[in-house]
């Protein structure tokens, strides 16, 4: 199938809101994580988010004006027993949002991270598939709000960021965790 | 429907790799992709997954939304290269 | 206007020490007062200035809203109970309470006394503690509920700002991370909002002496030159307010221009 790649700029005139989801979930412990692991996970989730802060930039800055809106996660602020090199990612994602924002402020252009908490997204069909796992009763049981946040309502978080009722918002962490990280 | 996004042009990453009615529902990307049409944005569905991908983005176009998808491999500065600045 | 927090009943503290037309706006609680009703909310306007505060509510319910206003000292627990039970009766539930009434303190640490260190945690913190509790008893019968707490980004960073204002707002945000363990199983949510260098009737001076090295400073050092007009700290306060978050609980939502991020 032809790669359809074109221009925004020549079609849109313009780019407004740029949100970073792209992202993949690779689980392992630090002596069991490989370098190829590592790369993968990095590449997509943290360099992909890079390219994209900079070349949206570089188009929003034509128009002094911009949202940029990074899907990180709750593993961009603590540790976990499964996950190491998505943390780093993660956490990179978080800090690179911050400077982002810092830099990018001359041209009016926001940027923001979102911080899911444990969601039930096609990239954790388990949560689903097997509700009665030890494993997936366990995390159930580990939210204060009792359950798997809906995929929307990350949407929604991203829709205040994105819109300009978050005019003055940049540089901060949305946490839509249902309670997990307050604990 | 209201109009927090109008005349706003969004590029959402990753959002094309499931369908309305998709066994385990819309991602973050997806879930945004449908909210930010129904705010009255032009959101373009970007993704490696080029046939979900399009097929998602011609849901959208049927319910009357202003969708459109471009493949994009988020980790190739080329391709970004091209996508946003020619 | 949409329709974001309909049938909804919300209180808001220290709603009322403004009037659409005063000198220096509205401050947090009015502009969220005002965005309230805008998305369909029945609001009821709280505070210690009654003349204000009632005129206030008159302007809106001009407007065609359905605002009412109701006197109340954060401070005291009596008049909680008396607003809290006014409100059952009056309106059979509260869904959505904002711990907005705040005072700033003394800047000069070796100037504090202890009668400052006391009225500035009273209000700013102690009353955002009784709202805590008196309004999640009511929310807990409906097993639903947002509370949303106004902190400050000097509940998180150090400043040369009064000592007792950066204890009593890094208070609210603590004690808002334990309500909302301690309420989530009532399905009530508890969050904070960090506003940075606002331009409110709280900050007159941003406005009077907005040529002063300090002024200017704080707008230089706020990475989008400026200050955060109280509108903006509305919008995520309806956003908190809202179903749209309906699993966002236990967190602070920095709006501050990015200040904290450097």
């Amino acid at each position: 199938m032809e790669k359809t790649i074109d221009w925004i700029e020549k079609d849109f005139g313009k780019l407004d809101i740029l949100v970073n989801n792209a992202g993949i979930a690779i689980r392992g412990h630090v002596l069991d994580t490989n370098e190829s692991d590592w790369d993968k996970v990095n590449d997509i989730n943290s360099k992909g988010y890079f390219l994209g802060t900079k070349f949206a930039g570089k188009l929003m800055q034509k128009n002094n004006f911009g949202s940029i809106i990074n899907i990180a996660s709750i593993y961009a602020i603590v540790g976990g027993t499964l996950s190491f090199g998505y943390a780093a990612s993660k956490g990179a994602v978080r800090l690179m949002s911050k400077a982002a924002a810092i830099q990018l402020a001359p041209y009016k252009i926001r940027v923001n991270t979102i911080c899911p908490g444990f969601a039930a997204t096609p990239i954790n069909k388990h949560y689903r598939l097997t509700p009665n796992a030890p494993e997936v009763v366990s995390i159930r049981e580990s939210i204060p709000l009792k359950g798997f946040i809906p995929a929307d309502q990350i949407a929604w978080g991203v829709v205040y960021l994105a819109s300009d009722e978050s005019e003055w918002v940049t540089g901060t962490d949305l946490l839509i965790d249902a309670g997990w990280i307050a604990q | 429907m209201t109009n927090r996004l109008d005349g706003k042009v969004a590029l959402i990453t990753g959002s094309g790799g499931a369908l309305f009615d998709s066994e385990f529902g819309l991602g973050f990307g997806g879930s945004s992709a449908f909210r930010f049409c129904q705010e009255g944005a032009t959101v373009i569905v970007s993704d490696i997954n080029d046939d979900i991908g399009q097929q998602f983005t011609e849901e959208l176009k049927e319910k009357g939304f202003n969708a459109h998808y471009k493949h994009l491999d988020t980790t190739n500065e080329t391709e970004w290269k091209k996508l946003l600045i020619g | 206007m949409t329709n974001r927090l309909e049938g909804k009943v919300a209180l808001i503290t220290g709603s009322g020490g403004a009037l659409f037309d005063s000198e220096f706006g509205l401050g947090f609680g009015g502009s969220s007062a005002f965005r309230f009703c805008q998305e369909g909310a029945t609001v009821i306007v709280s505070d210690i200035n009654d003349d204000t505060g009632q005129q206030f509510t008159e302007e809106l319910r001009e407007k065609g809203f359905n605002a009412h206003y109701k006197h109340l000292d954060t401070t005291n627990e009596t008049e909680w109970k008396k607003t809290i039970d006014w409100i059952e009766k009056d309106f059979g539930k509260l869904d959505i309470l904002v711990n907005n009434a705040g005072i700033a303190g003394r800047n000069d640490l070796f100037e504090t006394t202890e009668p400052d260190w006391d009225k500035v945690n009273d209000i700013n913190s102690k009353g955002c503690f009784l709202g805590t509790k008196l309004g999640g008893i009511l929310m807990r019968k409906n097993n639903f509920g947002s509370i949303i707490n106004i902190a400050s980004m000097f509940g998180i960073i150090g400043s040369k700002a009064s000592l007792p204002y950066h204890a009593s707002k890094g208070a609210v945000i603590s004690m808002s991370k334990a309500a909302a363990i301690q309420l989530a199983p009532y399905k009530i949510r508890v969050n904070s909002v960090c506003p940075g260098f606002a331009a409110t009737p709280l900050n007159p001076f941003f406005r009077t002496e907005s040529e002063s090295s300090i002024v200017v400073g704080r707008k230089e050092e706020t990475p989008l030159k400026g200050f955060v007009p109280a509108d903006q700290i509305a919008w995520g306060i309806v956003y908190l307010a809202s179903d749209e978050s309906e699993w966002v609980t236990g967190t602070e939502l920095v709006i501050d221009g990015g200040y904290t991020a450097q």
